[in-house]
């Protein structure tokens, strides 16, 4: 897309919302070809509003916005999307009385607000008009083993074989052999509670 | 997604009895939690949650206390039971009004004795 497109486009968006008139600043560009009048691209009519008001035969109502000088894409299309100006604002630092609130279960409803379960993961954390907490809860037994997402789970053959350290660094070799040397982990099963995985 | 959702009921369930409560109440399976102790609890136990460690749900969780933070009563019974981050207007506001519960109270003790006492 060149830069000329661009500035085509970006009068034609000021030809649909007249909040102002704006031009992009290039070196390859001719002027001449573009649709808007060649004093619009003089810098110097806007260094003196009262310069620009004495010569500056159209477009005396500047808008609501004014006159852009676009350096920015942001910029550019400010007259069509304003909402689009808040994107390179600073956020505002949160307050400390905020950033420091206790999220603990028992202290949110210590007040006036409740949790309630949901099984939409879409409405979970958020607070509906009842004042309620939303927390998904899941019924499948899976999401615990998602810590292991990086690992490779594989079962000793006989619990009296998990000492041996031998047989995790085959159990190594043979998985980086077959997955490309990638980075993962092996899941050693050896505890009791371990072997219950199905 | 899910190991943020782990995360968030560890920084919502984890912390006390209480809460371990609420989370048998809403059929949060702590145990699958605390079986990841090492990775899971906080860091230092009595630090403030770490938000930013949450990347999708940070923005609900900031909102929350944003909630908690700004509540003002919306009922009459919200009055009594309290806020969260309390400010100090408040407890002024509530010491003016005991004060002159007391006075009124000995003004009325006052007149009911010396009625009794006639």
């Amino acid at each position: 897309m060149t830069m000329k497109y661009v500035q085509g486009l970006c009068e034609t968006i000021c030809a649909l919302w007249p909040n102002g008139k704006f031009y992009i600043g290039t070196d390859d560009l001719n002027l001449r070809d573009s649709m808007t009048p060649i004093h619009f691209h003089r810098p110097s009519a806007d260094t003196s509003f009262l310069i620009a008001r004495e010569f500056d035969k159209y477009f005396t109502d500047t808008g609501l916005l004014g006159h852009v000088i676009a350096s920015d894409y942001r910029q550019l299309f400010r007259g069509a999307f304003p909402f689009l100006m808040d994107l390179g604002q600073e956020i505002p630092p949160r307050p400390d009385r905020e950033k420091d609130m206790c999220i603990d279960a028992w202290y949110i409803e210590k007040g006036v607000f409740r949790f309630e379960r949901t099984t939409f993961v879409r409405e979970h954390l958020l607070v509906d008009s009842n004042r309620q907490v939303r927390i998904y809860v899941d019924e499948f037994d899976g999401t615990k083993y998602l810590v292991y997402f990086n690992h490779r789970i594989a079962r000793l053959p006989s619990p009296h074989f998990s000492d041996s350290r031998a047989l995790i660094y085959i159990w190594q070799i043979l998985g980086a052999i077959s997955h490309g040397f990638r980075d993962f982990a092996i899941l050693q099963l050896s505890l009791p509670f371990q072997l219950e995985i199905p | 997604m899910g190991f943020e959702i782990l995360q968030s009921y560890n920084s919502l369930f984890l912390s006390n009895w209480r809460s371990r409560e609420i989370a048998r109440r809403l059929d949060v399976n702590i145990g699958s939690l605390e079986q990841f102790r090492s990775i899971f609890l906080h860091r230092q136990i009595f630090d403030a949650p770490h938000v930013n460690e949450f990347l999708l749900f940070k923005g609900r969780i900031v909102a929350l206390q944003h909630r908690l933070a700004t509540f003002r009563p919306e009922r009459l019974a919200d009055v009594f039971k309290g806020g969260y981050a309390e400010t100090i207007v408040q407890g002024v506001v509530w010491f003016m009004i005991t004060l002159v519960l007391l006075v009124l109270a000995s003004i009325i003790a006052t007149i009911v004795v010396n009625i009794v006492v006639r």
